[in-house]
C-alpha cells in the first residue's frame, strides 16, 4: 500500500466507511503515516489530555449578577405570550378565511351527493353556527362592530394558546 | 462531551423562575464554551469576554428555548455567532494566524512509560500549535469534533450548515493538521 492510499482509506475510516483488512499495517513501516496515525489518536484523545477551562472568579460573579438580577418569570411569560400572539393571529386568519371563503368552498368543492350524504351530520352544527352568528348581526351593522368581534375573537384565540401551552409546559415537566 | 444530567428538567426549572437551573446549566457547558472560543479568539482574556456575552445572550433566550431542541447545538451557535460578531467587528474574520497562549497541557494518565509521556507531551504541543494556524473554520469544526467530541450532525446544526460541509472542513482540516504537525516534529520522520 503506498502512502496515499493508506491516508486515503484513514479518512474513509475516518468518516465511518469501512476499510479493507490491515490496512494499517503499512504505518509500521512508514514514519509518516504512523505520524498521521498517532496524530489521530492524539486528536481522539483530546477531551482527556486537554485542559479544562474555567471562567476567571471575576467574570464568572458578573454572570451570576445578572442572573440573580434577570427578570426570569416575565421573561418566559413574554416569550410565552409572544408566541400565544402568533398562534393566535394565524388562528384568526384560517377562521376568518373559513366564514369568508367556507360556503363557497363547501358548494364549489364538494359534490352535491356527498354534501347530500353529509348534511344530516352537520345540520345540528350548521344550525347552532347560524344562530350564533345572527346574534351578532346587529352588531356586525355598527361601523366598529367588526373591529370588536375581531379583536374579541383574537383576545379568545389568544387566552386559549397561552392556556393550552402553560398546561402543555406543565405536563411536560 | 458528558451529557448534562436532568437537562430538561433544568431547564424546565429555569423557565419556571429557578434561577440556581441557570447556574447549573453554565457550570456544566463553561469549559467546553471557553475552550472553544479560546481556540476561535487566540486570547484566553478575549475568549473570557466572549464566554460572559454568551452566557449573558443564553440567559435573555433561555425563556423561549424550546425543549425539544437541543441545549448543546444552541449554545454552541450562540458562541459561534458572538466570536463571529467579534471578528467583524474587529475586522479579522479571516484571519488565521492569531496567536494562542499557551495551554497547560496535561500528560495522559496511561502513558506507559516516561519517554511514551514525552512524546505524548511532545504531540499535543504541535497539535495546539498547528492548530492555532489552521483558517478559522476549521479550527473550529476540528475542536468542536475532536475536544467537544460533538458529532458532525451536532456542528452541522450549531454552524449552520451542511453536514457535507462540516464534512468537507474536517477533511480539510486534517490533512491541513498533519502538514503542520509533520514541519513541527521533523524528527519523527526522518
Amino acid at each position: 500500500m503506498r502512502c496515499e492510499e493508506f491516508l486515503r482509506v484513514l479518512d474513509q475510516h475516518l468518516d465511518g466507511d469501512p476499510t479493507p483488512s490491515g490496512w494499517s499495517d503499512h504505518a509500521a513501516g512508514c514514519p509518516r503515516c504512523a505520524l498521521a496515525l498517532r496524530l489521530e489518536r492524539t486528536l481522539r484523545a483530546a477531551p482527556r489530555w486537554a485542559e479544562t477551562p474555567r471562567l476567571q472568579p471575576q467574570t464568572r460573579a458578573t454572570i451570576l449578577r445578572k442572573v440573580e438580577t434577570a427578570p426570569l418569570f416575565w421573561g418566559h411569560m413574554a416569550a410565552m405570550m409572544e408566541e400565544s400572539a402568533v398562534s393566535a393571529l394565524v388562528a384568526a386568519g384560517i377562521v376568518a378565511m373559513l366564514i369568508i371563503a367556507g360556503p363557497a368552498l363547501w358548494q364549489g368543492a364538494v359534490p352535491e351527493t356527498v354534501r347530500a350524504d353529509l348534511l344530516p351530520y352537520f345540520q345540528p352544527l350548521l344550525n347552532g353556527v347560524r344562530a350564533t352568528v345572527a346574534t351578532f348581526e346587529p352588531l356586525v351593522r355598527q361601523g366598529w362592530g367588526v373591529a370588536l368581534l375581531g379583536f374579541t375573537g383574537f383576545v379568545v384565540l389568544f387566552a386559549a394558546a397561552l392556556s393550552t401551552r402553560a398546561l402543555s409546559l406543565r405536563s411536560a415537566g | 462531551m458528558e451529557p448534562l444530567t436532568g437537562e430538561r428538567e433544568w431547564i424546565r426549572r429555569f423557565q419556571s423562575g429557578d434561577a440556581s437551573a441557570f447556574v447549573a446549566i453554565m457550570n456544566h457547558y463553561e469549559p467546553y464554551i471557553l475552550g472553544l472560543l479560546t481556540r476561535l479568539a487566540g486570547d484566553r482574556t478575549r475568549a473570557e469576554d466572549l464566554c460572559q456575552e454568551t452566557f449573558l445572550k443564553a440567559l435573555k433566550g433561555l425563556p423561549s428555548f424550546r425543549r425539544d431542541s437541543s441545549l448543546k447545538t444552541w449554545l454552541f451557535r450562540i458562541a459561534h455567532n458572538t466570536a463571529m460578531d467579534q471578528a467583524r467587528a474587529e475586522g479579522h474574520e479571516n484571519d488565521s494566524l492569531d496567536q494562542r497562549e499557551e495551554s497547560g497541557l496535561q500528560a495522559p494518565s496511561n502513558a506507559p512509560s516516561p519517554q511514551s509521556r514525552v512524546e505524548e507531551a511532545q504531540m499535543q504541543r504541535s497539535v495546539e500549535e498547528a492548530m492555532a494556524s489552521l483558517p478559522q473554520s476549521q479550527r473550529e469544526v476540528l475542536h468542536m469534533f475532536y475536544w467537544d467530541e460533538l458529532s458532525v450532525g451536532d456542528i452541522a446544526s450549531a454552524l449552520r450548515m451542511p453536514e457535507g460541509t462540516v464534512k468537507t472542513l474536517l477533511f480539510r482540516g486534517r490533512n491541513a493538521l498533519r502538514g503542520r504537525v509533520l514541519n513541527l516534529l521533523p524528527e519523527v520522520t526522518s
